[in-house]
Order: C-alpha cells, then structure tokens, then sequence
C-alpha cells in the first residue's frame, strides 16, 4: 500500500498543483466543446439527469462516518442526519463489497432551538444510524444514500473507510480529546485540544500524522473551527482526515505510562448552537514512517509502516439558556467576559464627536451577541448617539460609539453596561466600564454655524405683541345676532309668500304641464328649426297651443277660434285673435290645399305676441 | 283675503330683510364702555380711559424690556384683574382693549420664569380671543414641549368638531351665518318660482350649505362655553371625593390636561375630566382658563 504525500506549499506541491489546474482547465474547455457539438448547452449539463439537488433553503443532510479508520473486527458508525425536515425518508442501503452495512436505528426525529449568530430559530430533524464491519482489510468507499425529504430528492456525501490491521498503534502512539469543560450553554464558545503524539524513541522516522476527526465535519449543531497555533512554540503539518492538511502546535515531550512521546497540539473552537449532547467519538490518529521514492517524472513519498492509535470517546452536555433572571436588555453575550472603554478626547466643545472605545474581550462568544446600546439609556441623555462601528474577532470584541455631547452640563460619559450569562457562576452578571470624566465647553457664538457650516438657530418664543388697543377689522361691522335672525325670518316669511302667491288658483308651477307651459314658446322655436314642411309647421303650432292651453294639439286643428274666445279661454285682445285665426288658417291651407308656407318668423313673431297677450 | 294675507307676509318679510341688513352698516360703537365698567368712576372720557389702561400695558411692556419681568409680570396681573370678565359683546367696538395681548404677555412672562405649565395655561386662555393667532399657536407648542405635555390634548369627535368651532370669533360667527342666507335666499326663490323636485333639492342643499355656515353661531348659543381648567402641577394632580386632603382617591388629572369646572370652594374645584370622571381637585393645582 502506497501513500502520496507532498508538504503543503512547498514548491514541489505548487508545481503539482498548477499543473493539476491546467489539465482541469483544459478537460473543461474540451468536455463544453463536446457537449456544444452535441447540442447540449453547457449549463443544462451541469446537472446529470436523475441527480438531486441540495437546495440553498431546504432540507440539509450531513453524513458522519466514525471511525474514519477502522480496526479489523470493530464497527463503525455511519450517522446520517437530515435538517429542516420533519419528513425524511431513507431509500436504500448500497452494497459495499466486503462491508456489511446494517440500519441500527432510525429514522428518530427531534425539535431543536437553534442559536446561530445571536438569532433563535426552531428547526426540525430525522437521523438515522447505520453500523458498518468489514470482512477484511482494505479501503473502502461507501458510496451516496438516497434520501427523500419534503418531496426533494437528496443525496448524502461518499465517505471513505479504511479498515487495518494494526497491533502496536495504541502502544506507540498517543490521541487524546481534551474539553475545558463537560457542562456548556447553549451559544458559549470553548475549547477543544487534540493532543497527539509518538514514542519519542521511534525518533525522526515517524514524520506523518493524519488525525481521523470525524465529528469535525457535519456534526449537526456544532460551529467548530481551526484555532491558529502558537508560531513560538513550533508548528507541525498534520492531515486532517486524509483530505486537508493543517497546522499543529508542538507540545514538547512528556512521560506518559511507561513511555516518553513526541506531542502535539490542535486546537479547536467550538460553539453549540443548541441544546443536547455532544459525542466526539471515532477519532483516530494515523502515524507513520514514509520515505521518499524517486523517479524520473514523479517523486513522491510513500509509507513504510503506519500505526493506528484511538481516542476515548468524549461527551459533552449542552444546555438551554436559562430564562430566569435574563436581563431585559440581554443581548446574547455568554462567556467569562471583561469589559473596558475608552474615550479618544476628554475635553471636548458641544457638539464635538467623541469616539468612545469598547473592547470585550475573555473567553465567550465576543462574535456573536449585538452590541449594547448606550444610547436608551438614561444617564446618556446629554448625548445624541451617530451609531456604532465594530470589530468582531474571536479573541476581542471592539466596539467604537459616536457619541455627540449636546449640553455643556455633562461631566462625564457614564459607564457603559453589557449583560451576559456567566458560566461559571450560572447566572446572568452585568459588566460595566468605568465612567470616563469629560469637559464639555460651550459653542463660542453659539447658533451661529452648525456642522455643515450652515447657521443654526434656536427655537425661542415669539416677542410680545405691544399693541393692546385693537381698532376696527372685520370684527367691529359684524351683524349682531338679532340681524341675522330677522334677516332668516324675513326670508322665511317672503319665501313662504311668494310661494303661496306662485300657486294663486292651484296651480303647481312644478307640474308637468305648468313646466311645458312655461317651455312651450322655447319647445316651438326649436320644433319650427328643424321644420321641413307645412305638415310640421302645423304640428308644432298646435303643440304650442296646447302647451300654453292644456289641451289637446288635435283640438287646435280647424277650430274656430272666435267660438273658442267666447269660453273658458283667456281673454284674449282682437289683434291676438285675429293672428291666431289668420297663422292657423294659413298653416291649415298649406298642409290641407295648396297655400304657401307660412314663413318661419312670422310664426315665431305670432307665438311671442300672443304669450305677451296673456295666451 | 289670501292674497291681502300674501301681501302682507311678503311685505313684512322683504322689510325684515332689508331691514336687517340695514343694521349692519350703521357705525359700530366706538370703544367699549363695558369693558371699563371698573374704571367708570375715573374721570374723563371712556377714550381716555381706554387709554390709561393702555398705558399700564405699556409700563408693563417697558419694564419688561428693561429685564424687570417680575416686575413687569405683577403689572399685567393688576390690569387682568382690573379688566372685568364679560360675556362676548353684542356689537365689538371699534376700539377696544385687546385681551388675547395681555394673555399672551403674561404666558411669555411665566415661560421665562421656567414655569412652562403656567405659560401653557396662559397661551391657552389667549386662545379663546385669537383662536388663529400664529405667534401664539407657536409659543403654546413651545411651551407645551418644554413641559414635556401634547400641545394638542387627545379628543374625540364632538370635542373635535367643537373645536373647530371655537376657532371662528363670535363676530365671525355672525358674518358666516349671514353670509350662509344668500344662498338660502336663491334656493328658496327657484323653489318658489319654479317647484318641482329639482327646485326643492336645490333649496334643501342651500339650507344645509346655510345651516354649516350658520354653526359656529348656534353653537356658540346653544352650548353655552363651559368653565375650563388646566392642571398645572408638574406630577399632575390626584382627583379626590370630596374637597379634603384625606379624601379618597378616585382618580388622577395628568398635567396640562384640560378639565371642566364644575363649582369652586376656596381651596377646591369640582371638576370633570374629558374622561367623564369627576371629582375635586385642589384649586392650586388648577389653572382657570377662562380670562
């Protein structure tokens, strides 16, 4: 069994990587010439058919194989766990040759609370456990498992398992998981050191170590990250689980048991997002000696012998943060916490900024909580807040306030309070920085520039008014009230009259007819316009009549009008009649034989005359 | 005899109109002799009193430019008490002392002695002679933020529109509702002449158009203007049972909330908060906003 191995960043390394980049580029450029002279667009490509797809909001799955490396005879764990998703189902098992692989529990669904960058969220989970052995030493690749989850498709990630046979490892060498704690909160950052090592006595030939870590990958609601180690005291490459090589602090040599070993250090940073147990089991250092093989295209180094040594398994207890006694004005901090401010100036004029310095720093989760805001609170009524600029690092919170003084009353910027939850004590503190003593002075020509360079002004009262006679106006020729009520009476009392007087004899001017009366010279004007003939002319004559009548228009056709006047009719002057009589003769002779047309003005002169007459 | 009956309605009502109308350009009265019931026994002509009060006002003023407010202060108080509090007259004369300007001073003059509640209390009563006043709308805001109270009390809808109201002088009352018959007279005229439905929703929407113009007066008589007060504690004030210390509590007047003035002791007022809760309240609490 052969292992390459090249030292990370070293030339050799940098010429093997550049060149694996070319060729990358150059079957891509080859495989999109293809699939275009196939007709297949490159991006439709991307995804094989049948393939599924990992969606950026929906269900996530992690896949944790533990042990990476296995002792011949023992079993691995291979946990698969499918986040955002209440409803998952696993749809096969794949055959291994020479791997029995066997679903030991599952699907198991839970509810969590998640705390992620200080925000709180409910998420829902189904795991399974599958537990592999092997039937003989080997590598060995588990392939993907099909999931479905919410109706979408899933895939876990391939994992590699190595089964050996190894009798000295555990003897040799050294792997120890070591926690600053085994009872955590929710959200608290601490740290893990993984302490590994040799027999000191194997000297300078064991020079490969690979950790085989596999709860540093997907464990579900756990953030870990690489811590950087301490470059006075000597670092050491390691591969971390055969894939990705890292530094590793140098520890020295200490006795352990009967033996004097090489250690080293890797440490680890580690944030629970939620509540429960955290298991950091299957870990599995891998040391060997390896020598170099030369060759004319290739050098590479390969393993003489390896040895396998494992760690005790490790859990650790997660728990909620508490709601009692949480401050109102809480914001998220955790940790073993200090606090310091700072002013950049101490003697400042109104209106000047001061940059006021907060650093946080302790072991806690300096990243994550949201800064305090100074600003609501009383004692900082003297300033007006322009926001806050920050620094979030894992070993120092900075958070530097604009802080304005408005009033040359202030003498000092009074403390500024964080809460945060204590572990060690189990409660909630609260650290305050030190009140810092400022002088305020006032604005030289005060209200007469501002910032901007524009004038500011005061707002004041507006002066008295020194005129204390008011003469005249509107006000002085107002109607009194017994004007104004005469004048409505009036009205009402000539309303009423002259409505009475508009109805003498019963008449209702809002009738029909009386409306048609009223209209009918206007009605005769407008039907005499569009006239073609005498038959129209006739019609529209009777019409008039019978409006101003309240008769029928047939009625006015050969009637004798002189008969008619001696009636019930209005009394009418002779001039009157005789036009009525001689414009009806002349409109009958010109529909009935053959008179000429009575002209148009005549007709319209005749009809003014005789509503003037009383018609 | 219906026709004489017609006659004689519609000369009386075209007399009653013009009539009135008549009245209005008579000259109004030349200063207010009401006003200087008080001072009547002062020698010389009511011009002549009129401007001795005028002149009080003015020492006032001058000692006020010259940074003597207290002083100042005390003089405007002694002219307010000497000027007798008087129903709205019937006809506002031509000259006339000017009461919103003395209520006005003496609300800057407890504004600049800190006392922002009381200059509150004052640019509120001013309000009732200058409703629409600029100066005094703005110093009120003024001081109602200084004193850490709303410029404009919470009210609902009545009071609201009551408001509203109040901002229209008693002479602008008069004009609006005279001015509001024109449009009557026209409508009732068409209705007359020409009836019909069209002529009557003509008229009845000039009624409507005279009777909104008409409202301020009619409120103005027939919702005769309660007595107000203002609580001008800073901690606001505790509404008690009965007029004694010891009384029970039964409830709390906030500062510069504005209450109605139920009846007066000594030491105590009775009063109604816009709440609809009454009950008493030390008189030294309250600020009477009826000057």
């Amino acid at each position: 069994m052969t292992f390459f191995y090249l030292p990370l960043g070293s030339p050799r390394w940098r010429r093997v990587r550049a060149l694996q980049s070319l060729l990358a580029r150059l079957a891509q450029v080859v495989l999109v010439a293809l699939l275009c002279g196939l007709g297949v667009s490159p991006a439709t490509a991307a995804v094989p058919t049948g393939a599924t797809v990992q969606q950026a909001n929906g269900p996530k799955v992690s896949t944790v194989l533990k042990p990476g490396v296995l002792r011949l005879g023992a079993r691995a764990v291979l946990a698969i766990t499918v986040e955002g998703s209440d409803r998952a189902q696993l749809l096969n098992l794949p055959d291994v040759d020479g791997l029995r692989l066997q679903l030991a529990s599952g699907p198991s669904r839970q509810i969590y609370t998640e705390i992620v960058n200080g925000r709180r969220s409910t998420k829902s989970a189904v795991s399974w456990q599958i537990v592999v052995e092997a039937d003989r030493e080997g590598k060995y690749t588990i392939p993907p498992f099909d999931l479905e989850a919410n109706g979408v498709r899933l895939q876990t990630e391939e994992r590699a398992l190595e089964v050996v046979r190894d009798l000295r490892g555990q003897e040799l060498g050294l792997l120890r998981i070591e926690s600053e704690a085994e009872v955590l909160i929710e959200g608290q950052p601490f740290r893990i050191d993984v302490v590994f090592g040799c027999d000191a006595g194997l000297g300078a030939s064991i020079d490969y170590f690979d950790l085989g870590l596999p709860w540093i990958d997907g464990l579900p609601g756990v953030l870990i990250e690489l811590a950087r180690p301490d470059p006075r005291a000597g670092v050491e490459p390691v591969v971390l689980n055969s894939k990705q090589q890292v530094e590793a602090e140098v520890a020295g040599q200490a006795r352990v048991g009967e033996r004097v070993m090489n250690l080293y250090r890797l440490r680890l940073l580690v944030t629970p997002t939620r509540a429960g147990r955290i298991e950091l089991d299957g870990s599995v250092l891998r040391f060997a000696e390896t020598r170099m093989r030369r060759a004319v295209f290739d050098n590479r180094r390969e393993i003489v012998e390896q040895f396998f040594a494992t760690a005790e398994d490790l859990a650790l207890d997660v728990r909620e943060l508490p709601e009692e006694g949480q401050p109102i004005d809480y914001t998220g901090a955790i940790g073993r916490l200090e606090l310091r401010a700072s002013a950049d100036g101490r003697d400042v004029r109104v209106g000047d900024s001061i940059k006021v310095t907060v650093d946080v720093t302790g072991p806690g989760n300096l990243e994550y909580f949201d800064a305090p805001a100074p600003e609501l609170l009383e004692s900082f009524r003297g300033f007006r807040s322009y926001g806050f600029t920050e620094e979030r690092r894992s070993d120092r919170r900075r958070i530097v306030y604009d802080l304005v003084p408005v009033t040359p009353d202030v003498t000092e910027i009074p403390p500024i309070e964080l809460p945060y939850f204590n572990p060690d004590t189990w409660r909630y503190d609260r650290l305050a920085s030190d009140a810092i003593a400022i002088r305020v002075r006032p604005l030289e020509d005060a209200g007469r520039a501002g910032e901007d360079g524009a004038e500011e002004f005061e707002r004041d009262l507006h002066d008295l008014i020194v005129e204390p006679i008011a003469v005249g106006g509107p006000a002085s020729r107002a109607p009194g009230g017994a004007t104004v009520l005469s004048a409505a009476l009036g009205l009402a009392l000539g309303w009423a009259a002259l409505r009475t007087a508009a109805r003498t004899g019963g008449r209702d001017p809002g009738s029909v007819q009386e409306r048609r009366r009223r209209q009918a010279l206007r009605y005769f004007e407008r039907e005499l316009r569009s006239s073609l003939d005498a038959d129209s002319d006739l019609r529209a004559w009777s019409q008039f009549l019978a409006d101003r009548t309240s008769e029928e228009p047939n009625a006015w056709i050969g009637r004798d009008v002189r008969r008619w006047a001696t009636g019930a009719a209005p009394e009418l002057s002779e001039s009157s009649l005789a036009t009525l009589q001689r414009v009806g003769r002349g409109l009958e002779a010109a529909h009935y034989g053959d008179g000429r047309r009575v002209r148009r003005e005549e007709l319209a002169a005749s009809a003014a005359e005789l509503m003037e007459d009383g018609l | 005899m219906s026709r004489s009956l017609i006659v004689v309605a519609g000369t009386l009502g075209l007399l009653l109109f013009v009539l009135s109308l008549a009245g209005i350009l008579q000259p109004p009265q030349t200063v207010a002799a009401a006003q200087l019931a008080p001072v009547v026994d002062a020698p010389g002509t009511p011009e002549d009193r009129l401007d001795r009060l005028a002149r009080r006002f003015d020492d006032g003023v001058r000692a006020w430019r010259l940074g003597d407010r207290e002083v100042a202060r005390g003089m405007w108080l002694e002219l307010l008490d000497d000027l007798p509090r008087e129903p709205a007259p019937h006809r506002v004369p031509e000259r006339r002392f000017d009461r919103g300007a003395l209520l006005y001073a003496l609300g800057n003059a407890a504004y600049r002695a800190e006392d922002e509640l009381e200059a509150l209390g004052w640019y509120r009563a001013a309000q009732r002679y200058w409703p629409r006043h600029e100066d005094l709308q703005d110093n009120l805001e003024l001081a109602a933020e200084r004193a850490g109270v709303p410029s404009r009390p919470p009210r609902g809808f009545v009071d609201s529109v009551l408001v509203w109201m109040h901002k229209v002088t008693p002479p602008e009352a008069r004009w609006l509702a005279l001015l509001g018959l024109l449009p009557l007279a026209v409508g009732l005229l068409y209705e007359a002449m020409a009836g019909g439905r069209a002529a009557r929703l003509l008229a009845a929407g000039a009624a409507l158009l005279s009777l909104g113009l008409a409202s301020p007066l009619l409120v103005e008589h027939f919702l005769p203007e309660r007595m107000e007060s203002m609580v001008i504690d800073p901690d606001g004030t505790a509404l008690r049972s009965e007029p004694q210390p010891s009384a029970a509590r039964v409830g709390r007047v906030e500062p510069g909330e504005q209450i109605w003035r139920l009846d007066t002791l000594s030491d105590w007022e009775r009063v109604e908060t816009r709440g609809g809760e009454r009950g008493w309240i030390a008189a030294e609490d309250a600020f009477d906003l009826n000057r």
